[in-house]
């Protein structure tokens, strides 16, 4: 498809000038520009630049403004032309988009830059734009979500987290033994095998007996059973992993002594209890509380799910082309990402099938973002400076930040446009959502 | 004999010489020691054209004073050479 138009150019030039444009569609998402700028423009371009020189070039032997002409020629010629090419080539290249309602994802690769003698400039844009976007309905979108339901045994559930968060030590009375789950202080002294060598000697912190434990399994298995004062020897094979090398793997003997059991209380569940958590009057206001919790918690859950579904319903309807470069950007963000994440290198077949991974989940963010910000724009949906405010403030306060100097990191790097882009998405959804017709199972 | 191209060392280039100019005057720093009829010779061999005559200045270098230390740039001399009528020479 080739459109063949006439621009006029900036409105400063007196009499109106022709550019000739065309556009060649290279593929779904890319289109090269082809201009060519005519020699007045270009002249005219070029007078201005000089008239500027003479108002503000500093040469010796001249009082500023008072350089002749062709002076300033002799001397800035190839300066003053380059500058009326970029100029010329930035002008056009804007008004021409404009013109031809292109709107391009990123900078344009600029070529074929081609000045002939009788001084008519072309130039090639190449560049990919933003998709179309043919909306389909989205009204009553069908989705289903699980029922919100709260039993007693999570509000009971809950209430032990509390306890168990409030929970304090204390030191076991009439000297018991130790059973797993206690809490212990051990004076140890590692001896290598040939009995002489102390390879370690210390106290230990306070640690807890269990049965699950990864450190030295066999050391916590004789503890349980001990008693203060006790002492015990013990021999162990240390782990392949131990900080001194020349130990890792052999086997040692631990000369144990118990110093003190300390057994972990949990507050009675009683109004006293109620009023040290919250203030709350008794524990039916507390569990009152915290079903209500649970609830929002719930609910928000609930509208995610939704959301996703409607995610999934309105990729699965929109088919269309998706600029290569968005897509790539995304992918080698999310890769980098990705990348940071794992702890080593993954093999190269991993490697592929990770790459394949996120190159879908990419185009899916990208195509979705897309359809989003087509929804938002016939919906009239905005993203306001409160907006933008409360969500800073939110994250500010989920990283225990301060949100003044937040708002100042994400405007220095751009993160506050991936947030405004994010708000709106959200916004986006929560209007599908209200509006989609949703089933409880 | 003096090299042609060492006796004109520069032209001189400022708003005063370029009205001189319109007037078919010409001016040139020169070699300290070259005399009227060799810069005459040097311009007409040079840039092909017919010199109508030539005044000198032995013109002297500014004294400069850099914070206690006091310089002085060096003389130099002048020549402004007027053409023949309707002969002409690009400088720039």
């Amino acid at each position: 498809m080739i459109f063949q138009s006439f621009l006029k150019l900036s409105q400063h030039l007196e009499d109106v000038i022709l550019t000739n444009v065309t556009v060649n569609k290279l593929s779904p998402c890319k289109r090269r520009m082809n201009v060519e700028i005519s020699p007045e423009v270009f002249n005219n371009a070029l007078e201005e630049i000089y008239r500027d020189l003479e108002k503000t070039a500093k040469i010796p032997g001249f009082r500023v403004g008072k350089v002749p002409r062709k002076i300033i020629v002799s001397r800035y010629a190839k300066d003053a032309v380059e500058e009326a090419k970029s100029k010329l080539i930035n002008d056009t290249y804007r008004s021409s988009i404009t013109d031809h309602n292109l709107r391009p994802v990123h900078v344009p690769k600029i070529e074929n830059i081609s000045f002939d003698s009788n001084q008519s400039l072309r130039y090639t844009a190449e560049f990919e734009i933003e998709p179309d976007v043919e909306l389909k309905s989205y009204d009553g979108i069908k989705i289903k979500v699980d029922k919100i339901k709260i039993t007693d045994a999570e509000i009971d559930d809950e209430l032990q987290h509390i306890r168990e968060s409030q929970a304090t030590l204390e030191i076991v009375e009439n000297s018991r033994a130790t059973i797993m789950g206690d809490y212990i202080i051990i004076d140890y002294k590692m001896i290598a095998e040939d009995g002489q060598t102390v390879i370690e000697e210390g106290s230990s912190k306070m640690m807890r007996l269990q049965e699950n434990a990864t450190f030295l399994k066999d050391v916590i298995d004789e503890l349980v059973g001990m008693s203060t004062g006790e002492t015990k020897m013990v021999s162990v094979v240390l782990p392949s992993d131990y900080a001194k090398s020349e130990y890792a793997g052999a086997s040692v003997d631990v000369d144990i002594k118990l110093i003190d059991i300390k057994e972990k209380k949990l507050p009675e569940v009683n109004d006293d209890f109620a009023k040290s958590v919250g203030n709350f009057e008794s524990v039916e206001v507390l569990k009152d509380e915290l079903r209500k919790l649970l609830e929002s918690h719930k609910k928000n859950i609930q509208r995610k799910e939704g959301k996703d579904q409607i995610i999934e319903y309105l990729l699965d309807k929109h088919s269309f082309d998706l600029p290569e470069t968005v897509v790539n950007a995304e992918f080698q963000q999310e890769f980098t990402a990705e990348l940071r994440k794992m702890k080593k290198a993954p093999e190269d077949k991993e490697l592929d099938k990770i790459k394949e991974k996120i190159r879908s989940e990419s185009k899916k963010k990208v195509a979705l973002s897309y359809i989003l910000a087509q929804i938002a724009t016939k919906e009239n949906i905005r993203v306001d400076k409160t907006d933008l405010e409360q969500a800073i403030n939110y994250t500010a306060r989920s990283w225990n930040v301060n949100a003044t100097k937040l708002r100042d990191h994400l405007t220095e790097t751009g993160g506050i446009y991936t947030m405004q882009e994010q708000i709106l998405q959200d916004k986006v959804l929560d209007l599908l959502y209200d509006k989609a017709r949703v089933i409880e199972k | 004999m003096k090299e042609l191209t060492q006796i004109l060392i520069e032209p001189v280039i400022s708003e005063r010489t370029t009205y001189l100019n319109e007037i078919n005057k010409y001016v040139f720093v020169v070699q300290k020691n070259a005399n009227k009829i060799e810069v005459k010779h040097a311009v007409e061999k040079l840039f092909n054209v017919k010199v109508d005559k030539v005044n000198i200045v032995n013109v002297q270098g500014k004294r400069k004073r850099r914070r206690f230390k006091i310089g002085k740039r060096p003389d130099w001399k002048k020549a402004i050479i007027t053409l023949q009528e309707g002969q002409k020479i690009e400088l720039t």
